[in-house]
């Protein structure tokens, strides 16, 4: 049996390695595998269909070509997030030093964030109304959508790449540190804080009942 | 730790949410969500506020595009392949 067809049902580890060993029909199989989901995480960060299946592409390509670099040390799926971030943050910062030297002013930029410490402050002052029952709290209120995805992307980089990560693509907090490079106690750090941005977001929102 | 403030709620808020608290301290964190609404209030929202992101809708490839990455996958590896075989 040729590993072409050898290659069709068999687990990562084992297409990792007929890829390693020239298969490329392995390594299509590798990246079936995991397409939509990069796909998906390009998308949380770049907002734009196009921009995400290009950062698709070049994960692929990426991939392919530095296919000897991987360590099996993590998981090839870990890997290949790794470079498929990489490749999003890239054209994300692209894309806002385009607008910048266009003088275009983006509206995720246009408030400056308060210090973490200040949103530590407000959530602690005043009464809080419970949420809970609130109706405008649902997916199906499309402005609510467009507050929260907006809010998401007035978050500084290193929060917003870890909300993606745990809290939209459900990727757990030790696979979070080993896609960003960074220990499990920084990751809770920059989620927690993320988390709180985000509440603040939505509390400025419930509050004033209009878009932020 | 024998008093638990608001702030302390609020730094243990998502440990709490994450069910990473040691028992003595989420005890103690609960017994204050008893006699403290206002910090009960901001559990529930800020457990709501999650919710809403878990719950957008998975981010899926359209089904031509899927077959149009493969077919270019597929085309630029075997180019790859041949320009290395040929060095």
């Amino acid at each position: 049996m040729s590993l072409k067809f050898a290659s069709k049902n068999l687990d990562e580890n084992t297409l990792v390695e007929l890829a390693r060993n020239g298969d490329t029909a392995a390594f299509e199989k590798l990246i079936k595998l995991y397409e939509e989901k990069i796909y998906s995480l390009a998308y949380r960060v770049l907002q734009d269909k196009e921009e995400a299946f290009d950062v698709l592409q070049d994960t692929a390509i990426s991939a392919f070509k530095n296919l000897k670099n991987f360590k099996s040390k993590s998981s090839f799926s870990t890997w290949l997030y790794k470079i498929a971030l990489n490749f999003a943050l890239m054209r994300k910062r692209k894309q806002k030093s385009q607008l910048k030297k266009a003088q275009i002013v983006n509206p995720e930029d246009s408030d400056k964030l308060p210090q973490f410490t200040e949103i530590s402050e407000q959530n602690l002052v005043g009464n809080y109304v419970n949420w809970m029952d609130n109706p405008m709290l649902n997916m199906e209120n499309e402005e609510l959508k467009d507050i929260l995805m907006k809010s998401l992307n007035k978050l500084p980089e290193k929060y917003r790449n870890v909300i993606i990560l745990k809290e939209m693509e459900g990727k757990p907090v030790e696979e979070v540190s080993k896609i960003l490079g960074i220990s499990i106690p920084a990751v809770k750090t920059r989620l927690h804080r993320g988390r709180l941005y985000l509440k603040w977001f939505l509390e400025k929102y419930m509050t004033r009942g209009q878009p932020i | 730790m024998k008093i638990m403030r608001c702030k302390d709620i609020l730094n243990l808020l998502s440990e709490f949410y994450d069910h990473e608290l040691e028992s003595e301290i989420e005890a103690l964190f609960k017994e204050h969500l008893e006699e403290c609404e206002r910090c009960l209030s901001l559990l529930h929202n800020f457990e709501k506020m999650l919710e809403l992101y878990h719950s957008f809708e998975p981010v899926r490839l359209e089904p031509h595009k899927k077959r149009q990455f493969h077919r270019w996958l597929h085309i630029e590896i075997k180019k790859i392949t041949i320009r290395k075989s040929k060095r």
